[in-house]
């Protein structure tokens, strides 16, 4: 079957780009205290917020910093996951059990708990955020490996490759990696949905970027306060970027994941 | 009632431009016991579907189907509901997948008999009774038990007991004895019939094995591509197969020894494409006797007593098959031994002590019921399963119990052919890289060497050259095994160690690659040792047998 782009991608795209072009906005997130929470309007379509920055301006540079934190975050996760899952799930015994019961531990924590925690003892800064984002996503990451590669584990090809006297890296890169990279994929593509969605919590939370960021969750922050004014556009606008990106990138991976392939 | 219990008329079954049944008319009279035979993909399981009307919305079909004097289509729900409520039952191929793993079974029994109306207390009841007329030892504890707990045979009593909860007018049974051995076989056919015989309920027994079917059913249809090319009383048509197809199928069955007899007839090539099916006879481009008018146009069925033949040639003697090669004596050498070998399985020792001795030239067959221990036997020998006593011995010298410690030649002298070929070529890898890999590293060939290797290789299993670079999942079975004994080849092998290596091939691919293994034998010299539960492929093949039956 071959693999058509649906809205999810088209979304993706869309937020990839003004990441890209971000500092093609920057003229218009100047401070303009003149200016201060207009409406949306002809000249400002999303409004402009409380130091009278234009939000859809701010909005669109805003997907940057997120593109910076949230693909690094999935690929640290899948180093580290896919490392420890593979090793449970070829070695077993031993292994498999203390693997298996440092992912319980780490799961068992909530995830928002064990950012606080690490972006405390770190000072919060980018490189912290994506860490502290990908060593919580690799225990998901890791069950999801190591349940394939035990599968694959238990057929005959791989005794076959064992009876031919092959090395354990030889038969989990060429063997059996082929088989379940797909799955492998479409699992770290999900996860790069909720690193979206979990980078601009803590940023919400202040443990992201600081200001003048563009940063969707910093914004969120700073203004739903204003809401209750009546100033409904500046918080309103990032919120709905976190949102559609998260679900375009779901979108996305469902889709791949329907048609079996990347 | 009155009728026949199934009345099929005309049934043709489409999914878009495949026709997967084409003008199929069958009937099974009132507790009567009608058998439905074919090759993989030739239809046997859409008809059942058709007749539970379980066939999904995109199938276009035509013609009538009744179960028990009721037409099907026009049902709606609810009638449709009641019909399979009180009058069909139906055993699936695979019993445990059959069964919620999440429910216990007594729990899942009960429903049968709740769906009659009946109270928790009688259904519980009439389990208990039901489970112990199926011979099941401890049927209380079985009640208890969750589907994983349960053998495979006990799971298809479970099966059973939930069709006969009713007295349904119309049992089928898709593919019962599939993977069970002999003595499994026999007493499940016998049970059915017992029960049958005491319902009066009718059987449409599906199965690819023409043998099996003609000892539990009084008529038999065969079916091919999709069209019912013959149908008539089983005493009939087993003892004189009418159309070319049935008396091809009938006699590739192992039978005799293949030192004496030669090899075994098979029937080329594979099924048609459903999108294309061949114009006139469907059989045409497989069929020795296919002449000019049998390419064209529908085919008058010859109609002798009740015995339909859908042929224009029909009493046609099929020729011998072409002489074998000179029946060669084993040689003397022993090339694999074993001394004493207690074969251990997750801490218990389950087979022996027994010990072997395997001539080149010569192969030993290995029988005993499912869970004797016949493949940890064949893993011990692989150094899978390091026995728990005993020594093994190749060509003269020790060789180590577990593979780790085996040299890279003592790996190539001994190669395995397992059952499944699916799970023992890797999917992600073409043909071609799937073979080059043993003759790089077993056999020690440069890149360039191990090309050049391929296509004696291929000829020796008679794969054509034009399949390696496609996927495994897009071969035959015949071509997967095929493919999987190239792998073991590859090396250079002494001793082939085969677990049920027809196990999971129709009957006329069986044939084929049960010839293959002899020439393998004859022609090469390979000692085979052939791991399988059916008599008939182990007179065939092998010159000595040990039959293994738990610890002795």
């Amino acid at each position: 079957m071959r693999w058509r782009p649906g809205p999810g991608l088209g979304l993706v795209l869309f937020w990839l780009a003004a990441a890209l072009l971000a500092p093609a906005f920057l003229p218009w997130t100047r401070l303009d205290l003149h200016r201060v929470l207009a409406p949306p309007s002809l000249a400002h379509w999303c409004g402009t917020d409380q130091l009278g920055r234009d939000v859809l301006a701010r909005t669109l540079a805003g997907a940057r910093p997120i593109f910076e934190t949230a693909p690094a975050a999935t690929l640290i996760a899948l180093l580290l996951g896919g490392s420890a899952g593979t090793i449970a799930g070829y070695r077993g015994g031993m292994a498999d059990a203390a693997i298996g019961r440092l992912i319980d531990a780490l799961l068992a924590l909530p995830l928002i708990v064990l950012a606080l925690f690490a972006l405390t003892a770190l000072g919060p800064s980018q490189p912290a955020l994506v860490a502290v984002i990908g060593l919580a996503f690799a225990p998901l990451i890791a069950r999801t490996v190591r349940a394939a590669v035990l599968a694959e584990r238990r057929l005959d090809y791989v005794t076959l490759a064992q009876l031919r006297g092959e090395g354990s890296l030889y038969i989990l890169a060429r063997e059996i990696l082929p088989n379940i990279a797909p799955a492998i994929l479409v699992e770290a593509t999900v996860r790069l949905g909720y690193a979206v969605f979990t980078a601009a919590s803590l940023g919400f939370l202040g443990f992201g970027l600081s200001p003048p960021s563009p940063d969707w969750g910093l914004t969120i922050s700073e203004t739903y306060g204003l809401m209750a004014g009546g100033a409904w556009w500046p918080a309103t606008f990032p919120a709905l970027a976190t949102a559609s990106l998260v679900i375009g990138v779901h979108l996305a991976a469902e889709r791949w994941r329907a048609q079996g392939r990347p | 009632m009155s009728g026949p219990a199934l009345e099929i008329a005309g049934l043709s079954v489409r999914f878009g431009r495949r026709s997967i049944l084409h003008d199929v008319s069958l009937s099974v009279a009132a507790g009567g016991a009608t058998g439905l035979v074919g090759e993989s993909g030739c239809g046997k399981t859409t008809l059942a579907l058709a007749v539970l009307r379980g066939l999904p919305p995109q199938a276009e079909i035509a013609g009538r189907i009744s179960v028990a004097g009721q037409r099907l289509d026009p049902l709606d729900r609810a009638a449709l509901r009641r019909l399979r409520a009180r009058q069909i039952a139906f055993v699936f191929q695979d019993p445990v997948r059959a069964l919620n793993p999440a429910l216990r079974i007594g729990r899942q029994l009960a429903e049968s008999f709740r769906l009659l109306g009946q109270t928790a207390q009688e259904g519980r009841r009439e389990s208990l009774a039901l489970l112990a007329r199926l011979r099941i030892a401890e049927p209380e504890r079985l009640l208890r038990a969750y589907p994983h707990e349960i053998s495979g045979g006990q799971a298809q009593r479970v099966g059973l007991a939930m069709a006969f909860a009713k007295r349904p007018a119309l049992l089928v049974l898709d593919e019962p004895t599939t993977g069970l051995d002999p003595d499994a076989t026999a007493s499940m056919l016998d049970l059915v019939a017992g029960l049958r015989s005491e319902r009066g309920t009718a059987l449409l027994l599906i199965s690819h094995d023409l043998a099996a079917v003609g000892r539990s059913c009084d008529r038999i249809g065969v079916l091919y591509a999709g069209t019912l090319v013959e149908e008539g009383p089983a005493s009939a048509l087993l003892a004189r197969p009418r159309h070319p197809y049935t008396s091809a199928l009938a006699r590739c069955a192992p039978r005799g020894s293949a030192r004496r007899r030669g090899p075994l007839p098979t029937i080329e090539g594979g099924l048609p494409d459903p999108a294309e099916p061949p114009p006139g006879c469907r059989f045409t481009p497989r069929c020795p006797f296919a002449k000019r008018d049998c390419r064209a146009g529908a085919l008058p069925a010859a109609t002798r007593l009740d015995h339909v033949v859908l042929c224009n040639h029909p009493d046609q003697a099929w020729p011998d098959p072409p002489g074998g090669l000179p029946a060669s004596a084993p040689r003397e050498d022993v090339v694999l031994s074993a001394e004493k070998l207690s074969v251990r399985r997750q801490g218990r020792v389950i087979a022996g002590p027994l010990s072997l001795r395997l001539r080149a030239g010569e192969t030993l067959g290995v029988s005993g019921r499912s869970g004797s221990g016949k493949s940890s036997l064949l893993r011990s020998l692989l150094g899978l399963l390091p026995p728990a006593a005993g020594t093994l011995n190749l060509a003269g010298s020790p060789l180590a119990p577990d593979w780790r410690q085996r040299r890279r030649a003592e790996l190539a002298a001994i190669q395995p052919v397992f059952q499944n070929p699916d799970e023992a070529l890797n999917r992600a890898l073409t043909v071609r890289a799937i073979l080059l890999r043993p003759l790089r590293r077993l056999a020690g060939l440069s890149r360039a060497e191990a090309a050049r290797r391929l296509r004696p290789i291929l000829d020796q299993v008679r794969l054509d050259p034009a399949l390696l670079d496609r996927h495994p999942r897009s071969l035959s079975g015949g071509q997967r095994q095929r493919v999987a004994i190239a792998h073991a080849l590859a090396s250079g092998p002494r001793v082939l160690l085969c677990d049920e290596p027809t196990t999971a091939l129709d009957l006329s691919v069986q044939a084929a690659i049960l010839n293959l293994l002899v020439e393998l034998r004859d022609r090469d010299g390979l000692a085979i040792l052939l791991v399988s539960h059916d008599s008939g492929v182990i007179g065939f093949l092998c010159d000595h047998e040990i039959h293994i039956g738990g610890t002795q």
